[in-house]
């Protein structure tokens, strides 16, 4: 080239920059949809995760309803048995309880003592004792009294035992409490 | 997937189910018990008490035994009603800043609406 003389050069004739933009374009269209994929499937994931927590969830509460179920039909039938045993307490409990002949009275405990035996074999208990402080965990406290004997806070007197099995209480103790 | 739980929060008892299958079921206390009284308490211990324990103990510390609260949602302090329910409850109850109802539960002053929380 002469001096004062200038060529313009084109590097990119237009062909050229037709296909670069092309793939350009198709570059971005391809990082577009991999962002897409990508967000699909991390809420897939999401999804599957989530889906398969709910699944030992359920299948744990199913466990425990099960185990629950069977705890609710033996606490049931001992529901239906305590009146029973209630019966015997007002009884032993009754002023006429002196009168009854001794044979009778001694027999009568002894089929007491068998059904508390039996419920004993289940896991239950009696409970409520006189002088026992309070405990609403375990007491339903159907008076409070000045005019027994006793701590105030304590139990002066048991209208019903109570029952558990364990730690769960199937029927409080009904009770009065000292002032 | 959320959870829907359905409330029944009633007057004298309350409970909560959910429904699976198509089915609704009742969720058990920590008793064990598909109902739960709606009553809260604040021991003599200072321990906070709902439903069934509440109740054990409400004769032996009426003052700090709140039930029925549900008949205070909504109403003002100086309605007839209001003050006719007040008479024959054993814990104290108050007109709040806003002319709505207080009660008291060892020391501290409650709106309806908190003991309400407190049981669900």
């Amino acid at each position: 080239m002469k001096d004062g003389e200038q060529e313009d050069i084109d590097f990119e004739p237009e062909d050229e920059l037709g296909s670069i933009g092309a793939v350009k374009a198709k570059m971005q269209k391809l990082k577009d949809e991999l962002e897409k994929v990508k967000k699909e499937r991390q809420e897939y994931l999401d999804g599957w995760q989530r889906a398969k927590a709910d699944m030992i969830n359920s299948r744990q509460e199913v466990l425990r309803q099960a185990q629950r179920t069977g705890e609710r039909a033996i606490e049931s039938f001992i529901e239906d048995l305590i009146p029973a045993l209630d019966g015997f307490d007002l009884a032993a409990g009754s002023p006429s309880w002196e009168t009854v002949a001794p044979e009778w009275r001694s027999g009568v405990d002894q089929i007491r003592n068998q059904l508390l035996g039996a419920l004993s074999r289940q896991g239950v208990q009696q409970f409520g004792k006189i002088g026992e402080k309070f405990d609403h965990s375990l007491h339903d406290a159907v008076q409070e009294t000045d005019e027994m004997p006793g701590e105030p806070g304590t139990i002066v007197r048991i209208l019903r035992y109570g029952y558990k099995m364990g730690d769960r209480v199937i029927r409080p103790a009904q009770v009065i409490v000292k002032k | 997937m959320a959870k829907i739980i359905g409330i029944d929060l009633g007057t004298t008892n309350s409970a909560v189910a959910y429904v699976s299958g198509g089915e609704p079921h009742i969720i058990e206390n920590a008793e064990g018990a598909r109902t739960t009284p709606s009553i809260v308490a604040t021991s003599k211990t200072g321990e906070r008490l709902v439903g069934q324990l509440a109740r054990r103990q409400a004769v032996t510390n009426p003052q700090n035994t709140i039930y029925q609260i549900k008949r205070f949602i909504g109403h003002t302090f100086d309605e007839p009603g209001v003050q006719k329910d007040i008479k024959s409850l054993p814990f104290e109850v108050r007109k709040s800043t806003n002319g709505g109802i207080e009660v008291k539960m060892a020391d501290k002053w409650y709106r309806p609406e908190e003991i309400s929380a407190m049981i669900l």
